[in-house]
């Protein structure tokens, strides 16, 4: 597996702080707070975008009746 | 009276969000199995005169397509309101400019977030008229598109269907709660989802205040109901 690269990013102390909490709190399901974040991250970035719930042939049926139906 | 005219407005999606005052105290679907094609201004046409008009409205020129009132049943009304009413005095402006967005969609050179701003702008602009003339007329029929306007983009969107009939149902809600009279709300067709657009159906919608007793009426019928009910009203 190839190495993962890493990044720096700022953020504000008081956040750090709170994570640091939440990372013991968690009794070591999180190792570390950039265990935390990129965790936390993740699960933001894997949720889908609602809107994408259409196909090509939706798109052509569609125009096809609106044309009948007289709006294109 | 009071004329609640809103396109598109589908009887399974008025039980499925529970929108009471728009059921009022009679409700149910109309019969459209006589159209060949739920086309819109076709529809309000055959309403406003009592006869089925779709051979006489062609599709090409139909938005242009204008009836004097002694075709339609405002004749039985000494004042009245026509409030953007298709066939009648819709505002070709505003319709022209929701169809040129629509177009525009199609050809990836607006969003539809534009085109939805558009249809919302106009639909807000024919609510005030509609409640500034309330009250001030014998008949008042208000013509709502949002249903049909942003359900052609967007009716496989749920959350988005169902801001528009909560909005439509705020619509009715204030119409019963500010007026005495006789309230009717019609529909030209309903709707069904084509992933996620939506598509004209025959699942059209009608409403009374108060107990008419019809069943499955045609949407040409409400020529004669409308002229018996005006008559009732006069005789006292
Ligand atoms: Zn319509």
């Amino acid at each position: 597996m190839p190495k993962k690269e890493y990044v720096n990013i700022r953020i504000p102390k008081s956040i750090y702080e709170k994570i640091e909490e939440e990372v013991r709190a968690s009794q070591g399901e999180f190792k570390s707070v950039e265990d935390y974040v990129e965790f936390v991250l993740n699960e933001i970035l894997k949720e889908e975008p609602e809107e994408t719930v259409y196909t090509p042939e939706e798109e052509e049926e569609i125009k096809r009746r609106l044309r009948s139906l007289g709006y294109l | 009276m009071i004329i609640l005219a809103l396109d598109a407005l589908d009887v399974r999606m008025v039980e499925k969000y529970g929108c009471r005052s728009l059921m009022q105290v009679e409700y149910g679907q109309t019969d459209l199995s006589e159209f060949e094609l739920e086309r819109t201004v076709v529809l309000w046409a055959s309403f406003l005169t009592g006869r089925n008009m779709e051979a006489e409205i062609p599709v090409e020129t139909q938005w242009e397509f204008t009836l004097k009132p002694e075709e339609t049943f405002l004749k039985f009304f000494e004042t009245y309101k026509a409030l953007d009413v298709p066939a009648f005095s819709l505002k070709q402006e505003n319709h022209k400019r929701e169809r040129v967005l629509l177009k525009k969609y199609f050809d990836d050179e607006v969003s539809v977030e534009e085109y939805d701003e558009t249809v919302w702008r106009n639909h807000e602009e024919n609510k005030r008229e509609f409640f500034e003339a309330l009250g001030r007329f014998d008949l008042v029929m208000g013509y709502f598109d949002l249903a049909d306007a942003i359900g052609h983009l967007s009716f496989g969107i749920p959350a988005k269907m169902e801001a528009v009939y909560r909005e439509l149902e705020g619509i009715a809600k204030e119409v019963k709660s500010s007026v005495d009279d006789v309230i009717l709300v019609i529909s030209d067709h309903g709707m069904k989802p084509v992933g996620r657009y939506g598509d004209h159906t025959k699942n059209g919608f009608y409403s009374f205040n108060r107990r008419v007793g019809l069943n499955l009426p045609k949407i040409t019928e409400f020529f004669n109901i409308i002229r018996r009910l005006v008559q009732v009203e006069r005789s006292g």
